[in-house]
């Protein structure tokens, strides 16, 4: 008897290492996050170290928090920076900086700043994980047919930074991203997780073909024709001189005694004062992580169920390990493209939560898709100037006076360089530890 | 004899292993090496095909639309059946070239087309939703005034891709549609665009009777699928929706009275 438990949990050994060996390593890698994950709905749990602590580089037993050269260089970078600002003992201020008018979104002579950090560099994988992402609702990157889906969220490619007047640089196409300040004086820019919606659209290339076409594009025979002269023109001397006159007035040049502020032309913004908000949630956006921004275990089933955009993506076969009288382990749960991201602080460090689901996992051209936004201040103190930007991709047109903030807000949208618009919340007033609002907007499909 | 068994073997091998790196080669969505527009139908599918095992049996639907007041028939049991409509869905497969028939165009009474469509890739909608997702055949008045003058006009429909996607509002019936000069492979223009899906070719040849088993290339019967019902809601959001208030839980917060649809408190602005 004790031989056939031990043949049996030899056996589960061997395929939960397999199983782990199989899936893990390449997770842990893309993302660079510590945690925990359980079978059903993933859970990451990203560790933020301390500024103020010392860096060490990741030993040889942290296989499952590989840093690279960059990331190492950046939080070195964040500790010196730290520690000059705690050699000048500068108190911590009460209050935030005032907003700048609203700035240019991509200047082209902007220096980033170098305290502008995010979490951006632990969302964005170079190449991005397949099937897996940071949204228990919707989100992920299809590996069969990424050409059929149209995104928004995210931070992908170039990391988006704010410098001290608040341009913005980095802000590709499809990025949501918001970026706040904390009392310390630091601007941080966190993104969203991103959402698919399937949504093919078709084009087509013609050629006609006809004899009477390939006629016509038979190029002409050169044609040459010795042409005599028939005119010979003698050289006449010129019969007019124009005397050159001495200049009979002189102006001084005068130095401008003064100097009128000139500004560039810049395009108008649709600012629109926010005032109304719907105190209502939608079948898809009632959920307890939108309601309350507390992710509630018993919508799993829930979530799952919109994850069927994803699930295509799959490979139609897991893993499946059966030991002797043991329930069959599904090994595709470990697999699954849902996930939560929750974020623990050391210090209270400030962070930004934004959450994006959308409406639809599917649709066609000219339908709308709700979006929805929530972001919550995850940290123990409270935050200011929060403001959320969303770069619409071309094939999503906003749809106009749909947005809307449960908080104080100004809306600002711009035109961006994929003929789409630019959305930009500006939250008015800071927003108090562990609170959060709630952002909604429609898009049509082109 | 040891040498030319040798000889052999390695002649086979290189035919074997030759074809699988073919097949592999096309295995990528997006990328036909060798196709080019100007093969005769159903070569292009086949070798799509290929080297693509997920293309075998799959019945791809394709949505045609027609100028209006056109009408649609398909090929049934060796002949046509009307459709009755400009604009009709079918479940193609992909390999076999399928005829279509397309009578009553406008302001040319008396004239029919016979335009052919050869799918070349599928798609992959979330499950349950393939009607709803079909390749949209775009035929313009254009398209069919140019066969009529005794041209061949080859379209091939591409899957755009998004992120170099025209920007242009929907229209209804419309897609962007790009022309190429002759000598240009409109197969290789379209893959620059995106992924190549089907190849449409309308001629003005007209069948006779005897002649018709190898004018429909002896394609079985296009299956006349139901409309795409575009307005469908996800089915997993279909549920009651329940108006609560919005008011956060005292546990998840020190202060009850504070609710996120409230602006902050006095005290904390600033």
């Amino acid at each position: 008897m004790i031989k056939l438990i031990n043949i049996s949990l030899l056996k589960f050994s061997i395929v939960a290492l397999a199983v782990v060996n199989f899936v893990e390593p390449s997770f842990a890698q893309e993302n660079r996050v510590q945690g925990s994950e359980k079978s059903n709905g993933k859970r990451r749990i990203i560790r933020l170290v301390s500024p103020s602590k010392k860096v060490q580089p990741p030993s040889s037993d942290q296989g499952s928090l590989v840093l690279n050269q960059l990331e190492l260089a950046d939080r070195i970078r964040q500790t010196r920076f730290e520690s000059s600002r705690r050699e000048a003992d500068q108190p911590v201020a009460e209050t935030f900086a005032a907003r700048a008018s609203t700035p240019d979104p991509a200047p082209s002579n902007v220096v980033p700043m170098p305290l502008s950090y995010g979490l951006g560099r632990f969302n964005q994988p170079t190449n991005p994980p397949r099937n897996r992402g940071v949204n228990p609702t919707q989100q992920g990157t299809p590996a069969v047919a990424p050409d059929e889906f149209i995104y928004d969220g995210n931070d992908k490619g170039e990391r988006v930074q704010v410098d001290q007047t608040w341009n913005v640089t980095g802000l590709g196409i499809e990025d949501t991203i918001g970026h706040f300040d904390t009392l310390d004086g630091k601007r941080i820019v966190a993104p969203s997780n991103r959402v698919a919606i399937y949504a093919p659209r078709f084009g087509s290339v013609r050629r006609v073909d006809g004899v009477f076409r390939t006629q016509l594009n038979l190029p002409t025979a050169s044609f040459e024709e010795n042409m005599p002269t028939v005119h010979a023109r003698g050289e006449d001397a010129p019969n007019r001189v124009n005397q050159n006159l001495a200049l009979n007035r002189m102006d001084g040049r005068r130095r401008a005694s003064e100097f009128n502020e000139r500004t560039r032309g810049v395009l108008a913004d649709n600012v629109t004062h926010l005032f109304g908000f719907r105190n209502s949630f939608e079948a898809y956006e009632d959920l307890s992580i939108i309601r309350y921004g507390t992710y509630a275990k018993e919508e799993s089933a829930r979530l799952n169920v919109g994850l069927l955009s994803g699930t295509v993506w799959q490979d139609n076969l897991g893993l499946q390990a059966v030991v002797e009288n043991v329930s069959p382990i599904i090994v595709r749960d470990l697999k699954g493209v849902e996930e939560l991201v929750s974020i623990e602080s050391e210090d209270g460090t400030a962070i930004l939560r934004l959450l994006k689901v959308a409406s639809k996992i599917s649709a066609r051209a000219g339908e709308f898709v709700d979006f929805t936004i929530r972001f919550d201040n995850m940290s123990r103190k409270k935050i200011g100037n929060v403001t959320i930007m969303d770069n619409l991709t071309t094939r999503l047109e906003y749809v106009a006076d749909t947005a809307e903030c449960s908080l104080k807000a100004d809306f600002i949208s711009k035109p961006n360089e994929a003929d789409s618009l630019t959305l930009r919340w500006e939250i008015t007033d800071p927003i108090p530890a562990g609170d959060g609002g709630i952002i909604r907007f429609r898009c049509r499909v082109r | 004899m040891k040498l030319q068994t040798c000889i052999h073997l390695l002649i086979a091998g290189w035919l074997i292993f030759g074809s699988i790196s073919f097949g592999v080669a096309q295995d990528s969505p997006g990328r036909h090496m060798g196709i080019r527009g100007d093969m005769p139908p159903g070569v292009a599918a086949d070798m799509a095909r290929l080297g693509n095992r997920q293309l075998e049996n799959y019945l791809q639907p394709v949505q045609i639309f027609a100028p209006e007041q056109t009408v649609i028939d398909v090929v049934s049991n060796d002949g046509f059946i009307s459709t009755n409509s400009s604009v009709v869905s079918l479940g193609m497969f992909i390999g076999p070239v399928y005829r279509i028939k397309i009578s009553n165009i406008p302001l040319r009474p008396g004239k029919v087309l016979y335009p052919s469509i050869e799918v070349i890739n599928k798609l992959n909608p979330p499950m349950g939703s393939e009607n709803d997702f079909p390749i949209q055949v775009v035929l313009t008045m254009n398209d069919l005034r140019q066969a009529l003058d005794g041209n061949f006009v080859s379209k091939v429909i591409y899957l755009e891709d998004p992120q170099n996607a025209v920007p242009q509002k929907h229209v209804e019936n419309r897609q962007p549609e790009i022309d190429v000069n002759q000598g240009v492979d409109p197969l290789k223009a379209a893959r620059q665009l995106g992924r190549p899906m089907a190849i449409v070719r309308i001629g003005s040849r007209i069948p006779t009777a005897t002649d018709l088993a190898n004018f429909t290339f002896g394609a079985p019967d296009a299956q006349i699928l139901p409309a795409p019902n575009p307005g469908q809601f996800n089915p997993q959001y279909i549920e009651p929706v329940e108006f609560k208030p919005l008011q956060l839980p005292k546990k998840l917060r020190n202060d009850s009275n504070r609710s996120a649809s409230l602006p902050p408190k006095q005290a904390d602005r600033k």
